[in-house]
């Protein structure tokens, strides 16, 4: 092992060759529509930085970047704890029913596919006679108002997501948790630690490994969250109440044919995202960390 | 006060998990019945019936449907099992130049959002003559974060283990297939988990690309019957049970696998 080892590159060649397909070819003939007006069936016409001037004029694109930073800024937190604190409460029971009944229950919307669990709760909210209406009846709030209202409509998504990601989270926390030797814990009880000082100065150290990895697939993830938006408000109520820059991008690229307009708002999308990853990576990182 | 503190907890978590399971619930009861408003669905157990499956069986091409994302998505797991542990192999345990910068090269591919790459595939796929293909679908299925899974996990073998087998005079091609491969088994198993569900659901880039029965995939003819028949929504919702039956199996089968020892210590003295 001491010596270069050229067959290495041998080994990779098959993946580089996805990654090159499918990925850097298109991410370059992307950033090469981006500069261009072009709408799928005529040729690109070069246009120099025009798409992106526009967009950065265009009202409801800051808009929409401003609605996305505020959903990845709330909802990657709120996943990241809610799914520490039930992966620990999971892990205290994992041999019960309830244990197993929590663990997987949650999972089960990882599994599905969001766009079908986002039409159901779409048609849950929209229901008067759902149990949900009724549950929210207690609270003085009419529920088949809250996606039209625009003061209610964005922490209804967000709560929404919540529901739909924390599960997988959860199941990550789980995977680092059981790998905790019982005998720290028991170290720390004989010297008389509570059970919240347990969670705060022995799990959590020991889980920022997974809270490093979570954290960072809870961002990418939470920015590239598309479909549950488009189903449940398709950017409404409004102009651009909800919209996201996945939406925009979606939109501009498939419905209104701007190819070229669509492109620039991707490749922004993605300068956006390596950044605050890379941002992220200087904050939580540490030495024995071997995610990247 | 310890114990009303964990019984809060108890009760806040079970109620959560049961948000989470709401629309699975009425998934399930709405699929049981004839009803032509989404928002009239009885709770008298003695009415239902398994019609709607049976109806949607009949539709024609479902069964093709079914087979097309069964055959997608099990030849694309096993295509990114097997390009995934090589290439992670090499970046956990082979040292050539450039390794670590080809890996985080690799690895900022996991910030580009897929319908920004959508328009230049359609393109390509279009130019190659690959239309309606099953090519298309099941090739670019593999990603990074599988190498990164796996990748975590092969670290995570002793070096002792490797030393042994060199030893013995094992080559490399042995060790990846002899010592690699059954010790990160468990990795591979969450790996294909992930990919399998992450395959059946997409929906986008099938939607594009395949046109005719012969490669629609599930997702892609559910949503196309929507349109025609979206009357009995008893249908609709055992249309969406049958998609996500398929990998909530999957999870079944196997979650006593899922995600062990993607902490990278699986092997511990």
């Amino acid at each position: 092992m001491k010596k270069r080892d050229y067959s290495g590159y041998l080994y990779i060649l098959p993946f580089f060759m996805v990654m090159l397909f499918f990925w850097y070819i298109p991410i370059l003939m992307s950033g090469w529509f981006s500069l261009t007006e072009y709408n799928a069936l005529s040729t690109p016409v070069f246009a120099g930085f025009a798409n992106y001037k526009a967009l950065l004029q265009d009202k409801i694109f800051l808009k929409s970047i401003r609605n996305t930073l505020i959903f990845v800024i709330t909802v990657v937190p709120l996943e990241t704890l809610l799914g520490f604190l039930t992966a620990v409460w999971v892990e205290k029971r994992k041999i019960t029913w309830l244990g197993k009944f929590v663990r997987n229950g949650m999972f089960i919307p990882s599994l599905a596919s969001a766009s079908i669990v986002s039409i159901v709760w779409r048609i849950l909210l929209n229901n008067d006679q759902s149990p949900l209406a009724y549950l929210l009846s207690f609270f003085g709030i009419n529920s088949s108002m809250i996606l039209g209202s625009k003061t209610m409509v964005f922490p209804a998504l967000i709560i929404m997501e919540v529901l739909m990601g924390t599960g997988y989270y959860m199941v990550l926390y789980l995977a680092y948790l059981v790998d905790i030797p019982e005998s720290y814990y028991e170290a720390a009880r004989l010297d008389g630690a509570s059970g919240f000082q347990l969670m705060r100065y022995i799990t959590a150290p020991l889980i920022k490994p997974a809270t490093i990895m979570i954290v960072f697939l809870g961002v990418i993830g939470t920015f590239q969250s598309f479909d549950m938006i488009y189903i449940m408000t398709g950017g409404g109520p409004g102009q651009g109440t909800t919209a996201t820059v996945m939406l925009s991008l979606y939109l501009y690229s498939f419905k209104y044919s701007k190819i070229g307009y669509g492109m620039a708002i991707g490749n922004l999308l993605i300068i956006l995202v390596a950044f605050l990853t890379f941002m992220q990576r200087r904050l939580l990182r540490e030495k024995t960390s071997n995610l990247y | 006060m310890k114990k009303i503190g964990n019984s809060f907890m108890g009760i806040l978590v079970i109620l959560l998990t049961l948000f989470m399971l709401l629309p699975f619930a009425y998934m399930l009861v709405c699929s049981l019945q004839e009803t032509y408003s989404p928002y009239l669905i009885s709770f008298d157990v003695s009415t239902y019936t398994l019609d709607n499956y049976k109806k949607i069986f009949q539709v024609s091409g479902f069964t093709a449907w079914l087979y097309n994302s069964l055959f997608i998505s099990i030849t694309g797991v096993i295509w990114t099992l097997c390009i995934c542990s090589l290439a992670a192999f090499a970046f956990a345990k082979k040292r050539f130049p450039g390794n670590d910068r080809l890996f985080f090269l690799f690895f900022a591919t996991l910030c580009i959002p897929f319908p920004a790459t959508v328009v230049p595939l359609w393109l390509m796929t279009g130019r190659l003559g690959l239309m309606d293909t099953f090519w298309p679908l099941i090739l670019p299925i593999p990603s990074m974060l599988g190498v990164v899974l796996i990748r975590q996990a092969v670290i995570g073998i002793p070096k002792e283990m490797f030393e042994c087998a060199r030893l013995d005079g094992c080559c490399d091609r042995k060790i990846f297939t002899r010592i690699v491969i059954p010790v990160i088994r468990p990795v591979l198993i969450t790996v294909a988990i992930l990919y399998f569900t992450r395959s059946w659901n997409s929906l986008l880039w099938p939607l594009i690309v395949s046109n005719t029965d012969a490669t629609k995939t599930l997702p892609v003819g559910l949503s196309s019957i929507q349109g025609i028949n979206d009357v009995n929504y008893g249908m609709t919702m055992a249309g969406a049970m049958m998609n996500f039956l398929p990998p909530f199996l999957v999870y079944a089968f196997l979650h006593r696998y899922f995600l062990a020892g993607i902490t990278g210590n699986g092997l511990k003295n």
